[in-house]
């Protein structure tokens, strides 16, 4: 079977601080040596929040600096794809501030970006309110940028509908294909983090198309178990889930990591190193 | 088997004017006329939105308009009104709450409402079609209230779960009635593959329907009632009797649901009928 790539979503993203576990990494320092310790435990991709780096929130004000800063240590220090969200700055900004900070963190020197799929209502508490808004412009616009540059888009799905969204995406070239999803599995107000529901999606997925899951919580590692058997690759991390097993915090993302390179090596998928990923998702090395 | 509803959205909601369909129904004696209609060829609901007379486009301020639909309806049948939550957007906020506060004390037995927020390629909403968990509990309530009970328009699976969130919280009575609105695009796709996995999620005991766009609507329709489903067809999710042809009234499309039914040995449900399968008061 392919080799897996394993992502790992180190800062916690923007829902998890120090108040949700001490150890999420805050301050560059603590990112880059977690990342190399996700690399040493298999990760080939990490994907970056900016974050407070005492309190671990999301960072206030415009991520990118903080952003720059963790992909120009990360690059002296490890090989690593590096996957920057197109999330932060958009608390008390209009979404044409959040388009300049998007176009303006394709120079930062990624090789990849996630990208919301579509809007749908949040359950949890957000500063920026019961909406995440990613409208159907915002997606063609921020899309068209990352090509540009020469990004690839890691396309987040949070429901069924948004694989329609991806597909149109390729249909009317805006993206070259074959595109890589990540299905992201947050229950409530999106699918749910079941066998089931990711059997659907893959069925509605086209041939080629690279993808990989995560899902929240006590589900993050089931369920990548069963993306992992049936092709796909996995995320982990504390963005999505701080244990280790039930009621026992996870004390580094590599933790996590290791968890899944141990499912995968007995069931005898190779995991890919970052080489490896950049091929087989056709990254541009920057 | 149940016996089927069939809800006839007769006005084309928001999307269809006249500019798309000289047929669609835009004055409240067009709408009144095409409602009866559709009731004599068997549907037992009317999912109605307010239209401006002459272009159909949707009207700026749609209570007395629908107020106006309803009691005209009332004089002509018995068929079960069901009101739209949609309409009126433009205003602020509050504004918004107190005209759907408002609509429910307008005399109809169900009004719809959905079950979250998602993007939209259509007319009128500006790219996001915004429906946040708080405004889905305040109008609940407003339903509550009135005493009229809530249709649940679902749009992809991540809305059933919100729809059991919300029921687990006492926010809907159980059992819920439902309505997929398969729209594709960015919703999920109209195929019976989608419906089987989204019934599956369904609580049992949940009542629910189904409406697909354009061609897709008198197919899924068709796979609906066979899984035991009720169906919503009209020119507010498909304006064609067949490909290329336009259907002149909505009750063409109601006839042909029910002719598909009557091949299948299901029964077509009167309005008292759905009422009681419905568990809905008087009307």
């Amino acid at each position: 079977m392919e080799k897996l790539i394993i992502t790992a979503a180190v800062t916690g993203g923007e829902y998890v601080s120090k108040e949700t576990t001490p150890h999420v990494p805050s301050t560059t320092e603590e990112i880059v040596g977690e990342v190399a310790r996700c690399v040493e435990a298999g990760a080939s991709i990490v994907h970056l929040h900016a974050k407070d780096p005492v309190t671990g929130e999301p960072h206030s004000g415009d991520p990118n600096p903080v952003l720059k800063d963790y992909v120009d240590r990360i690059r002296e220090e490890v090989d690593v794809v590096v996957n920057l969200t197109t999330g932060g700055g958009r608390v008390g900004n209009p979404p044409e501030v959040w388009d300049e900070l998007v176009r303006a963190r394709c120079d930062l020197g990624p090789e990849m970006m996630s990208l919301n799929m579509g809007t749908m209502n949040r359950w949890a508490e957000h500063p920026t309110g019961k909406i995440f808004l990613n409208t159907v412009d915002m997606i063609e616009r921020w899309c068209g940028y990352m090509v540009e540059a020469g990004i690839k888009p890691e396309h987040e799905v949070y429901d069924t509908g948004m694989i329609n969204v991806c597909r149109q995406l390729a249909a009317k070239g805006i993206v070259p294909e074959p595109l890589h999803v990540q299905f992201v599995m947050v229950g409530r107000t999106g699918f749910l983090p079941t066998p089931k529901a990711l059997v659907y999606c893959l069925d509605q997925l086209p041939e080629g198309w690279t993808w990989s899951v995560c899902a929240l919580g006590r589900h993050e590692i089931p369920i990548a178990a069963v993306a992992m058997t049936m092709g796909g690759h996995v995320r982990v991390g504390f963005e999505d889930n701080v244990y280790i097993r039930y009621g026992e915090l996870a004390t580094s993302n590599a933790q996590l990591v290791e968890k899944v390179a141990n499912i995968a090596r007995e069931l005898d998928r190779p995991i890919a190193t970052t080489e490896d990923a950049r091929e087989m998702l056709g990254l541009k090395r920057h | 088997m149940a016996k089927l509803i069939i809800t006839a959205a007769v006005t084309g909601g928001e999307p269809v004017s006249r500019e798309m369909t000289p047929h669609v129904p835009c004055s409240p004696e067009e709408i009144v006329e095409e409602t009866v209609k559709c009731w004599e060829a068997g549907a037992s609901i009317v999912h109605l939105h307010a239209k401006e007379p002459g272009t159909g486009r949707p009207a700026p301020d749609p209570n007395p308009l629908l107020k106006q639909y309803i009691e005209m309806i009332r004089d002509r049948c018995d068929i079960i009104l069901n009101v739209t939550t949609g309409g009126g957007r433009r205003a602020t906020a509050e504004k918004l709450d107190e005209m759907i506060r408002e609509r429910c004390h307008l005399g109809q037995e169900i009004s719809s409402m959905n079950m979250g927020s998602v993007n939209s390629w259509v007319r009128p909403h500006r790219g996001t079609f915004m429906n946040q968990v708080p405004t889905i509990k305040r109008w609940a309530g407003y339903m509550r209230e009135a005493g009229v009970k809530p249709e649940l328009e679902i749009y992809d699976t991540g809305m059933i779960n919100t729809a059991k969130m919300l029921a687990e919280e006492g926010v809907f009575e159980e059992p819920v009635h439902i309505q997929f609105v398969m729209i594709g695009k960015t919703g999920f796709s109209p195929t019976p593959r989608a419906l089987l996995y989204c019934l599956d999620e369904k609580p049992e005991g949940w009542t629910w329907s189904v409406c697909a766009l354009g061609r897709h609507e008198l197919p899924m329709g068709a796979v609906a009632m066979t899984l035991g489903g009720h169906v919503r067809v009209g020119f507010e999710d498909n304006i064609y009797i067949r490909r290329g042809e336009l259907a002149k009234s909505n009750a063409q499309l109601v006839e042909r649901i029910v002719t598909i039914a009557e091949a299948l040995n299901i029964e077509v449900a009167t309005p008292d009928e759905a009422r009681g399968i419905l568990g809905l008061g008087k009307g």
